[in-house]
């Protein structure tokens, strides 16, 4: 047997006895099958109509594209190299190997020490790297089959369909982590390469997005997303890397239109041997980055494997003032939260908030449904809930350790994210106003709904802290983690549709309602969880 | 004092600690000695009360899980714990400040004794691994408790920190605490320890007291015991 096809078929077969031999796990995998199942059923049970011009959908595969092409490929200016294991560097890089030819197989991450050192055609382990890294990429975007029941009654997206835009996601996802290698190859060590590629890299999305805004603002019309999508059809987006010609042939592939394919795939294939040549020709010394790079990426991996949380710290961490300055017993953890966020700068609002604030409006603003807006947010925040500081601190031993009540430990560590929460969902429903031209108490209402969901989702999750410690299977607490919050939200929705349809209140008063409905949920959780800080299990140090 | 009564603990089916029970006094130094996986850490864990358990800990005379407890306890765990936005000050500042203590100059006092003053200013990010076990090491020592409790103290250290730490056990021991250090390097133990516990598959398979006379080394002790696949 072919090695490749060896190490492929063994791979997988010891993937899928893994997953027997951890019930946890399979009944993750079989809660995912089994909503993949029910989104489709639940999405089919429409009545047929198509309700909403498919050319919104384009704009938003588009806008999807364009925000994972982006974000990847920016990686290029940090960390390009993390493609590579520790294995890796340690025996690939001070062996007799040239290293253009490492840094073209740094794509195929693991398997580099097997493959690399074995009796392989080089155009064979090329077509095996793509496909695994093809293979990782495509399992990212696995998020968007279970959205199904929406794209399919909005605008009638067929499974098949789904399948295109998850598969133009993969190629999407795949092109911006090979231009984040070669923008790492092309900077690597050089701080004014830095400044150049970053200059130019924000300067062609400035010069697109300038672009459009100029369309929308030429547009004549009253109708902001009409105009919007008058800009978002012109053909010159399908020149923007990977997300503008991907999106044309995944749109060509769900209509039908084969010249569309054509030049999609196309496009794709050559931007692809476009960045290999570029990658290839660079002559670089990138060892010392990479080496750093990989132990940052190595610390990573390990500290997820022991059930830490790690930090993600900007590159240069500017100290600034010296010193925490106040606070003592339980409140020192407050105040030192202080210090970490600045020194974070992370505040109230970080980046995954802003992305996430962005594709609330974004979403909200397509469908023309405030209700659908707040619900997308709301399931974005389910994924995100766990990053806070709290989380990280329930991973190191001092806050167990310290000499006070659990339940004081308790609220200074969740301080933080009173003010946080409610920027946060500010961010998100601010923009309402200005869309929709709906009152200040509806926007108040979404505010106060979403921070107080917040505060459920962070009460599941102690919850199960409490009760099953950190050293509890990762599958099995997520599985339950989204099992509860899908729970606990029904109060606050019962509430809501109680008031809007039985007694025909307004919107915001519903909607305040069911604020107040999940901040009852919320407080309940938080006590049943008040003696997380002395009776939880804390096996991570 | 340190006390430890008929400790049993599970994860599922698998026990990691099997009643054990050991005492150790005001001005003691113990060792815990055994193979990996023999169940050290985990009896630590419970000890530092970070794990649930069957059993009872006393720490001065507490319970391991009340307040009284936790100011009488200083715990360096076996992977540093170390906060990557503080600088190397702000940890032990934080400590103080959460344990409601006064700075008499310990902090610096530890700094200086671990090589660390200099990075004063660093943050935890930033120190190699080593380094974070000294500023562990200096977290739990600063509030200067009564009992300490070391996860494998010496990996990572370099032989000036070994050297200082094991100045650090005497020094402790001189001024009264109970001192009890989980270690699998018996060569790095031989001369201090007034009580030995060795641990096999969760419980203990054999103690040893300083003033034991016996030709029999620790070390061989240990190989006798975790090898020869025989109870002392």
């Amino acid at each position: 047997m072919n090695a490749l096809v060896y190490l492929v078929s063994h791979k997988l077969k010891n993937r899928i006895k893994e997953i027997f031999h951890r019930p946890a796990e399979l009944l993750l995998l079989l809660v995912g099958v089994a909503l993949v199942g029910f989104v489709i059923f639940a999405g089919n049970l429409g009545d047929g109509s198509v309700p909403r011009d498919k050319a919104e959908l384009s704009a938003i595969i588009f806008l999807l594209y364009a925000l994972v092409f982006v974000l990847t490929a920016k990686n290029g200016f940090v960390n390009g190299a993390s493609m590579f294991s520790m294995a890796d560097v340690n025996l690939l890089f001070t062996g007799p190997n040239k290293s253009k030819t490492l840094l073209s197989y740094g794509l195929f991450s693991a398997d580099v020490n097997l493959l690399f050192t074995g009796p392989n055609k080089s155009k064979t382990l090329l077509s095996y790297g793509l496909f695994s890294q093809m293979g990782r990429s495509l399992m990212l975007g696995l998020f968007i089959l279970y959205q199904y029941s929406w794209v399919h009654n909005t605008y009638g997206v067929t499974l098949l369909d789904l399948v295109y835009i998850l598969i133009g996601y993969g190629m999407t996802a795949f092109l911006g982590q090979m231009l984040a290698m070669l923008l790492y190859s092309f900077t690597s060590g050089s701080d004014s390469k830095v400044r150049t590629a970053k200059g130019v890299f924000y300067g062609m999305i400035a010069a697109f997005a300038g672009y459009l805004l100029l369309l929308v603002l030429r547009t004549p019309g009253d109708n902001w997303l009409e105009r919007a999508l008058v800009a978002v059809k012109t053909p010159v987006l399908h020149f923007f890397p990977a997300a503008g010609f991907i999106r044309l042939g995944v749109v060509g592939a769900m209509d039908g239109t084969t010249w569309q394919i054509l030049v999609g795939v196309g496009c794709f294939f050559a931007c692809l041997l476009v960045y290999y040549l570029l990658i290839s020709v660079l002559d670089i010394d990138y060892y010392e980055d990479v080496l750093k790079a990989t132990e940052v990426s190595f610390s990573a991996i390990t500290a997820r494997k022991e059930g830490k949380a790690q930090e993600m710290v900007p590159r240069n961490v500017k100290v600034g003032k010296t010193g925490i300055g106040k606070g003592a017993g339980a409140a020192a953890i407050a105040e030192k939260h202080k210090v970490e966020n600045r020194r974070g700068r992370v505040l109230w609002l970080d980046l995954s908030s802003v992305v996430f604030a962005v594709v609330t409006v974004g979403f909200a603003f397509f469908t023309k449904e405030m209700i659908a807006g707040f619900a997308m947010s709301i399931y974005m925040m389910v994924m995100t809930i766990g990053t806070g500081r709290w989380a990280k601190e329930l991973l190191l031993p001092y806050v167990y350790l310290l000499p006070e009540k659990s339940v004081k430990k308790l609220f200074y560590m969740l301080k933080e994210q009173i003010p946080a929460l409610l920027v946060q969902s500010a961010v998100n429903f601010i923009p309402f106003y200005f869309i929709f031209h709906c009152d200040w108490l509806t926007v108040v209402s979404f505010i106060l709904a979403r921070a107080c969901a917040a505060w459920m989702f962070i009460g599941v999750d102690l919850l199960l802290h409490r009760w099953f410690g950190a050293g509890s299977s990762k599958a099995l607490l997520l599985t339950l983690y989204f099992m509860l919050c899908a729970v606990v939200t029904i109060p606050g929705i019962i509430v809501a549709v109680v008031l809007y349809q039985s007694l025909f209140l307004p919107l915001s008063f519903c909607v305040l309602a069911m604020a107040a409905a999940e901040l009852l949920v919320s407080l309940l959780l938080l006590f049943f969880s008040r003696n997380i800080l002395s009776a939880s299990e804390c096996n991570n140090t | 004092m340190l006390q430890v009564n008929h400790v049993t603990k599970k994860y599922g089916k698998l026990l990691a600690n099997r009643d054990v029970s050991f005492e150790i006094g005001n001005g003691e130094i113990a060792v815990l000695l055994g193979p990996n996986g023999a169940g050290k850490s985990t009896i630590i864990k419970c000890i530092a009360g970070l794990l649930r358990f069957d059993g009872e800990v006393l720490i001065d005379g507490f319970s391991n899980k009340s307040i009284d407890a936790k100011k009488c306890l200083g715990y360096v765990p076996e992977m540093p714990a170390i906060y990557d936005m503080l600088t190397v000050g702000e940890h032990l500042e934080f400590m103080l400040r959460a344990y409601k203590m006064e700075d008499d100059g310990t902090a610096d006092r530890l700094l200086e004794r671990f090589e660390l003053i200099d990075k004063k200013d660093k943050l935890g990010k930033e120190l190699s691994k080593g380094m974070q076990q000294k500023l562990s090491i200096c977290c739990a020592l600063v509030h200067r408790p009564s009992v300490i409790i070391f996860d494998e103290p010496m990996v990572g250290l370099d032989p000036h920190a070994i050297k200082q730490l094991k100045e650090v056990f005497t020094l402790l021991r001189d001024s009264g605490a109970t001192v009890l250090i989980s270690t699998h390097m018996i060569d790095s133990v031989e001369s201090y320890w007034d009580k030995a516990y060795i641990m096999k598959d969760g419980a203990f398979v054999a103690e040893r007291s300083a003033a034991d006379t016996t030709e029999q080394s620790l070390e061989d002790l240990f190989f006798a015991l975790t090898e020869g696949g025989k109870d002392a």
